[in-house]
């Protein structure tokens, strides 16, 4: 069975403090830290595009690891901000850029916060069909290309970085966390919610807390329910959401869990 | 954040979900396999 062997990650050295910035937009610190949970959000280095992150946390991975390029069978990019205008797809750039076999798959997803989830599905399935034994999983976004600094609703949410798992078979002597079983939910009649308009990204914030709300506690009981399980046989919910209240709005209740946010994430038995 | 949690033997069970642009949502359990039988 496939699972994540290793996960790292590239977050640019550039900062916005979000804290600075609320008397632009209108907030108080109590609103900062309580409802979206961004204290600072993470800017690239001017010219530093989509691959350069990828490439970033490529390094890292192989730093942390005693991984061989030689050995890598597929890399597959989640993004929605391609490098450059997206042909040809950042994973092809990537691929060339690593010196990677010509035996190596690759492709972009195009999502956003749920990429993660849809590609850990996608590549585990794809491996274990044509028994693959080395994948990469990335997922990378600088944002900061299409937010505009002037918009509360995106600025103090949307930042730049890249990450990349390592996926492989796990063995006796190597145990690994590997997907069981996943679900999907696509409401794509209301897709308006969250759109690049002409180069500028748009959210409507309460479309998108209302699909949050409903959708994803929901999903979460149906896939423990398909497995026989309840919600306190799960150790540990991890939720990704670029917002705090929306997180915590769709959390399980009584369960330990986390928003997967640098430095601010919370881990704990919730009231 | 899922990397800071990996290795911890305490956990066998995660839940992973992502939400938003789409609208879409995915929900995935991850268990630490192999495990030993019970």
């Amino acid at each position: 069975m496939i699972g994540i062997a290793h996960i790292a990650a590239y977050i640019p050295d550039g900062r916005i403090d979000n804290r600075a910035r609320c008397a632009e937009f209108g907030v108080d610190e109590a609103f900062l830290a309580g409802k979206i949970g961004v204290e600072r959000v993470a800017r690239r280095a001017e010219g530093e595009d989509t691959a350069d992150l990828c490439e970033k946390a490529f390094a890292r991975l192989r730093q942390e690891t005693a991984l061989d390029p030689a050995a890598i069978d597929c890399l597959v990019v989640v993004t929605q901000n391609p490098q450059g205008s997206g042909l040809p797809h950042t994973s092809s750039i990537l691929h060339g850029r690593l010196g990677l076999p010509p035996h190596c798959a690759c492709w972009d997803i195009s999502l956003g916060c749920s990429g993660f989830v849809h590609g850990l599905a996608i590549v585990r399935s794809f491996m274990e069909a044509q028994g693959l034994r080395t994948g990469l999983l990335f997922t990378a976004d600088p944002y900061s290309k299409i937010v505009d600094p002037h918009d509360r609703n995106t600025a103090m949410i949307f930042g730049d970085g890249a990450a990349v798992a390592l996926l492989a078979p796990a063995t006796a002597a190597a145990p690994l966390f590997a997907p069981v079983a996943s679900r999907f939910h696509t409401e794509g009649a209301r897709h308006r919610a969250l759109e690049n308009r002409a180069g500028v990204l748009s959210m409507d914030g309460r479309a998108v807390f209302n699909f949050s709300a409903t959708a994803v506690p929901r999903q979460i009981d149906e896939l423990l329910a398909g497995l026989g399980l309840a919600r306190g046989d799960v150790d540990l919910y991890l939720l990704h959401q670029g917002s705090r209240y929306i997180a915590s709005a769709s959390r399980p209740r009584k369960c330990r869990w986390g928003w997967p946010i640098t430095g601010i994430w919370s881990r704990r038995r919730s009231p | 954040m899922l990397r800071d949690v990996l290795g911890r033997g305490d956990l066998r069970r995660i839940v992973l979900s992502g939400f938003g642009v789409g609208l879409a949502a995915a929900t995935c359990l991850l268990e630490r396999r192999p495990q030993a039988k019970e």
